[in-house]
């Protein structure tokens, strides 16, 4: 991309995602509050607008909330991840096709460099994704990507869900409406930080000292002020917030056109990408395979039956995305995505969505024998798994567009 | 250890039928007999927008004559333009429907084809929005 061309950035978010994926098929649930709870079904993982409206926090156990739901007659969702990572990819699809250079950053949410793009062009790629997907998005324009996000931020309470920071003019009063605990890339010590030091605002930290900064935040604090100023400094793929989601991705050394060498790499992958999420302990739902070719970019999802960080599993999923992504091309880069997370300790409450108990001490001494003879010592060779125990899910919808069994039925 | 299990790659998404490029005429082989090129795919013939298109059961008479039937798997692509004679899902009053969709005169109605049933003027006051257009019914026989 020359960089002269170079203007900012937008970023597409869809609006309650794993709701709207829920609602395209249940429109009669439009306006009624709706949440998604967690794999057990124990806590809140996506809530509706309405449910917002209700006070009833993300994350939230359930059973905290129980009174207030029923008394509103709020739906519930037991989360749908093969429907929810299927349509992330039709997304995503749709982003691409309006620009190569997008960079998916979660399972909702992409930066497309803006270079000879239009506001006008953003707004119809808006209704592009509502009308060939179904799901509402919102967008933000910036110069960096730490104003489109804040963009992007205010767009959700916008009547047309989409904000411009491009222009310099009333950027500061935007940034005065936002607190820095809510600026991208600014953690919940670092904004304590900084309010002790009388900082509240993001217009503030724009007009703090860099050099005090740059020693209470370090460089990525830097980096955020610079920003905030208007000066890119994040242009190439972010890893997203490692609460949320884990990547693993390389430039091959070489581009490979081989499949066996080409599944050699995305094993490889898989395994570092899951002893990093072991080394988090936590687990992941849903996982991506990105594949660069010379030909573009592809990324495809699937779900997985219960929340694991066992490698034998994850590189089974990977696999099999493979074997559907896989075309006789040029690969220079791979990489492992893994998104909707949850902490070790929440899953064991439900011993039937664990792996087994194998795999868990299996998985314990690879680590110990990498860590102590160097990662690498032990590696996987595609082992196979056994059939995984079905997790709780009692609220479960249909799998609409990747089970035929359970398409959408009308009565006509 | 276990040895790994073998397995070899097949892509699952192609229903494939090879296509022979050569005509086959009598009496001499042609040289280019055995070269096989493009196949057949269906994805690729039926869905034009894959990131667009759904599938969807019905159930019920009420397009019949238009080669809809009871139990038929519909391939409904969104990112079609709902125009008027095209065969479309929509939403009425927050409930699935598949009609023909007629614009007569600024006046919208969804068309059933079976004489048994009668269309549905769409009023201002209903909720309607159209949801995909239908492109394909799909059948044993």
């Amino acid at each position: 991309m020359p960089s002269t061309l170079f203007k900012g950035f937008a970023l597409v978010d869809c609006n309650n995602f794993y709701v709207s994926c829920e609602r395209l098929f249940k429109p009669h649930l439009k306006k009624i509050p709706s949440l998604v709870l967690s794999n057990n079904d124990g806590c809140i993982i996506a809530r509706s607008k309405e449910v917002k409206a209700l006070g009833i926090p993300m994350g939230a156990p359930l059973f905290e909330y129980r009174s207030l739901i029923e008394k509103h007659n709020v739906h519930l969702f037991s989360p749908n991840f093969d429907l929810y990572s299927d349509m992330s990819d039709r997304v995503m699809s749709v982003l691409y096709d309006f620009s190569s250079e997008m960079q998916v950053y979660s399972i909702d949410e992409a930066f497309i460099p803006i270079t000879i793009e239009s506001e006008e062009d953003f707004i119809r790629l808006q209704k592009k994704v509502l009308k060939w997907t179904g799901i509402p998005v919102s967008i933000g324009l910036g110069p960096t990507k730490t104003l489109a996000k804040m963009a992007n931020y205010k767009a959700k309470t916008n009547p047309k869900s989409f904000i411009s920071l491009m222009n310099s003019k009333g950027r500061d009063a935007i940034l005065e409406t936002t607190q820095v605990g809510d600026i991208w890339g600014v953690g919940k010590k670092s904004a304590e930080k900084l309010k002790a030091h009388g900082i509240y605002n993001a217009l503030q930290l724009k007009k703090a000292p860099k050099e005090w900064v740059k020693s209470k935040l370090h460089l990525p604090g830097l980096r955020t002020l610079l920003e905030l100023e208007g000066t890119p400094c994040y242009c190439s793929q972010v890893k997203a917030d490692p609460q949320k989601s884990l990547t693993y991705s390389s430039t091959f050394g070489s581009p490979i056109t081989s499949f066996e060498r080409l599944r050699e790499s995305v094993v490889h992958y898989t395994s570092k990408a899951a002893s990093k999420l072991r080394s988090k302990s936590r687990l992941t739902q849903m996982m991506s395979l990105y594949l660069k070719s010379r030909n573009g970019s592809f990324q495809r999802s699937l779900s997985l039956d219960f929340p694991t960080n066992s490698t034998p599993t994850l590189i089974e999923g990977a696999l099999k995305l493979l074997s559907q992504m896989y075309q006789n091309q040029t690969y220079k880069k791979a990489g492992i995505n893994f998104w909707e997370l949850s902490g070790e300790k929440e899953v064991q409450l439900d011993f039937r969505s664990t792996d087994k108990p194998v795999h868990t001490q299996l998985m314990k001494t690879l680590d110990q024998i990498n860590s102590k003879y160097g990662s690498n010592t032990l590696f996987y060779a595609g082992e196979g798994t056994s059939k995984p125990w079905l997790s709780k899910r009692e609220l479960l919808s249909n799998q609409y567009t990747t089970k035929l069994s359970e398409i959408l039925k009308i009565n006509i | 250890m276990k040895v790994s299990s073998i397995s070899s790659f097949s892509k699952t998404s192609q229903v494939s039928l090879p296509l022979h490029l050569a005509t086959i005429s009598a009496g001499f082989p042609s040289p280019a007999e055995n070269y096989v090129d493009r196949k057949i795919d269906l994805n690729e013939e039926l869905i034009k927008h894959p990131a667009a298109t759904f599938f969807v059961r019905v159930e019920g008479d009420s397009m019949m004559n238009a080669g809809i039937n009871s139990n038929d798997t519909l391939i409904v692509d969104r990112s079609l333009e709902a125009r008027s004679g095209k065969i479309v899902v929509a939403l009425v009053g927050g409930e699935f429907t598949v009609k023909r969709l007629k614009k007569e005169n600024e006046k919208i109605f969804l068309v059933p084809e079976n004489p048994k049933y009668s269309a549905l003027e769409i009023t201002q006051e209903m909720e309607f929005s159209v949801w995909g257009v239908v492109t394909y019914a799909i059948h044993s026989l």
